[in-house]
């Protein structure tokens, strides 16, 4: 089994990036020492109370130099109550968990984010500079509007990005997979985490263009480590057995698109 | 002061009275970074089924204040490859292990509990009988005392090891069941498990869980699971081990005054997966500090 630890971390900074989006970076050295693209860690928001009272997964937005870095939106008590972290304070980390992104040679790797799902994509984009500095690399980002195009800078400084946005502030007017379909020709291996209808057109536009595409999932889930079995999807082409679901904890949270229905 | 942290269920005897509880374990394996497991008293493994089980659609789980809800569904792997695939495993991890079991029918109680008494490294059996009995329009065993009571006497029949009957709390008295299976010759009786429940939400105006209806576990249930244990402790003579949102070591003292011979620790093991091997090093310390000799002292003290 992989290694996988529960750090008590420090709160080295946790700050707006955008709306209703707070970025919080925490000194961790096992957990970012052992951390792979794609894969994501147990939150402990409630200090010692029991509301909240499960952990929230995240993924991990960057992993470098013992600090480790999380991009979240408040949508409950949980995130709400982690954007009230103070810098030097603790916070009770368990991972890294799960399978991450699957890294081969390819002649152009795309990166496809939306919205949050941009989260787990740095890490990525960083590591395949790292390890496949010669390969072809081009990220594309897509949000409602332009403020909703999250540490779009970041991406910037490691790969040529493209943008697409719902209401034409910047970028393509339109969905990422209209930018998708224009601007990427020939074969690429694609890489995409973002709300789920987005995901779903990447993934059936990679299938017609014979495209190799890794979904990351999000789902409801309360440990993260495959004891509670409460984050299942279900597998494509799979019937009535025991093997009908995968469980994004241990299966995922990335999966072949074509391993499951989206 | 040397203290003995011991307990008996029946003839098993548990170094302390930390077990954890089905479902929220895995089988083990999972928690081996976090938990030396042969610390423990012991592990209830995820239950059994005569045949593998695919469980319900998503979504399973859902948070509620203090808690939550799951409907998992009985996901799981069969007898078949419990035996020949996680049993392997298992025994490597050095735990005592009771494996749950649950099933349709009589028969499936029977059959489980015949071929699991040939397989060696278990310490004994729980009886899941929550589980809705299909013969009978899907009224679960677990509340009927007269239906209980069967399921109790087939596994025993059938089992050279202890026998745990797992108790549900959905009933109007609980102490009716506990004293049904208790005549019908159980070793130990273990309560409670899930209360039903339901979340909504209001944004899409469905139901959070796909199941609709779900199990709620966590703190949020403990004041009613100690009030059980108590009710049942007082009626029966057999050991309880009592279960219910059970987190801390106070929480665990709270159980035994209230009859508990051993505990076990659900939900508290998916928000801290070291918490039971913490709570075994918090028990012995409590006896230490508090000047008992034994952990059986401890045992149904409020009863007294």
């Amino acid at each position: 089994m992989a290694l996988q630890y529960l750090e008590n971390g420090e709160i080295l900074e946790n700050e707006v990036v955008g709306p209703d989006t707070w970025r919080m970076a925490i000194r961790a050295p096992k957990i970012t020492d052992a951390a792979q693209p794609g894969q994501f860690v147990m939150v402990a928001v409630g200090h010692e109370s029991s509301d909240p009272l499960l952990r929230r997964p995240l993924s991990i937005h960057r992993a470098e130099n013992d600090v480790l870095t999380l991009l979240y939106r408040i949508v409950g008590k949980g995130t709400k109550l982690m954007s009230h972290m103070k810098r030097g304070e603790d916070i009770s980390l368990l991972g890294p968990l799960g399978k991450g992104f699957q890294l081969h040679a390819t002649e152009h790797h795309c990166l496809v984010g939306g919205g949050l799902g941009v989260a787990p994509l740095l890490f990525l984009a960083k590591e395949i500079k790292r390890r496949l500095p010669d390969e072809k690399m081009t990220i594309l980002l897509g949000g409602r509007n332009s403020k909703e195009l999250l540490v779009l800078a970041d991406f910037q400084h490691v790969a040529p990005v493209l943008v697409a946005t719902d209401d034409g502030s910047q970028g393509l007017h339109g969905l990422i997979t209209a930018l998708l379909d224009q601007e990427i020709s020939g074969p690429a291996t694609i890489y995409t985490c973002g709300p789920s209808p987005m995901m779903k057109g990447v993934a059936s536009l990679a299938r017609h263009r014979n495209w190799p595409c890794q979904v990351s999932l999000e789902t409801m889930m309360a440990c993260g480590m495959g004891a509670c079995l409460g984050c299942t999807v279900q597998r494509a082409g799979i019937d009535e057995t025991e093997k009908k679901y995968v469980h994004v904890c241990k299966d995922g949270p990335v999966f072949e698109a074509g391993e499951i229905w989206l | 002061m040397a203290v003995d942290t011991s307990v008996n269920i029946g003839d098993l005897n548990l170094a302390n009275p930390i077990m954890t509880a089905s479902g929220t374990f895995g089988y083990g394996e999972e928690f081996t970074p976090f938990v030396n497991l042969s610390s423990l008293g012991a592990i209830v493994v995820k239950g059994i089924s005569l045949n593998p089980r695919p469980g319900n659609p998503p979504p399973r789980v859902v948070e509620t204040a203090s808690g939550m809800l799951n409907a998992i569904g009985l996901q799981n792997v069969g007898v078949d490859r419990f035996i020949t695939e996680k049993m392997t495993m298992i025994r490597t991890l050095g735990a005592k292990v009771v494996v749950n079991i649950l099933g349709d029918s009589l028969d499936d109680y029977r059959e489980l509990a015949a071929r699991l008494d040939d397989v060696d490294g278990i310490a004994a059996i729980e009886v899941n009988i929550s589980c809705p009995n299909v013969k009978k329009g899907g009224v679960a065993f677990g509340t009927d005392p007269l239906m209980a009571a069967k399921v109790a006497d087939v596994v025993v029949r059938q089992s050279s090891r202890p026998v745990i009957i797992k108790l549900s709390p959905n009933v109007t008295d609980i102490t009716v069941i506990a004293r049904a299976v208790e005549e019908a010759g159980v070793t130990a009786i273990s309560l409670i498990n899930t209360l039903m429940g339901m979340a909504i939400d209001i944004r899409t105006a469905r139901p959070k869980l796909a199941n609709i209806i779900g199990g709620l576990s966590g703190p949020a249930i403990k004041p009613v699971a100690l009030r059980m244990v108590y009710q049942v402790a007082s009626v029966v003579k057999i050991p309880v081990i009592g279960i219910g949102g059970i987190t801390t070591l106070d929480d665990v003292i709270e159980f035994m005054m209230a009859g508990a011979t051993a505990v076990q620790i659900g939900t508290a093991n998916f928000v801290n997966p070291a918490v039971s091997g913490e709570l075994v090093v918090g028990f012995k310390k409590y006896l230490e500090d508090s000047g008992r000799s034994t952990a059986t002292e401890l045992i149904g003290c409020v009863l007294r």
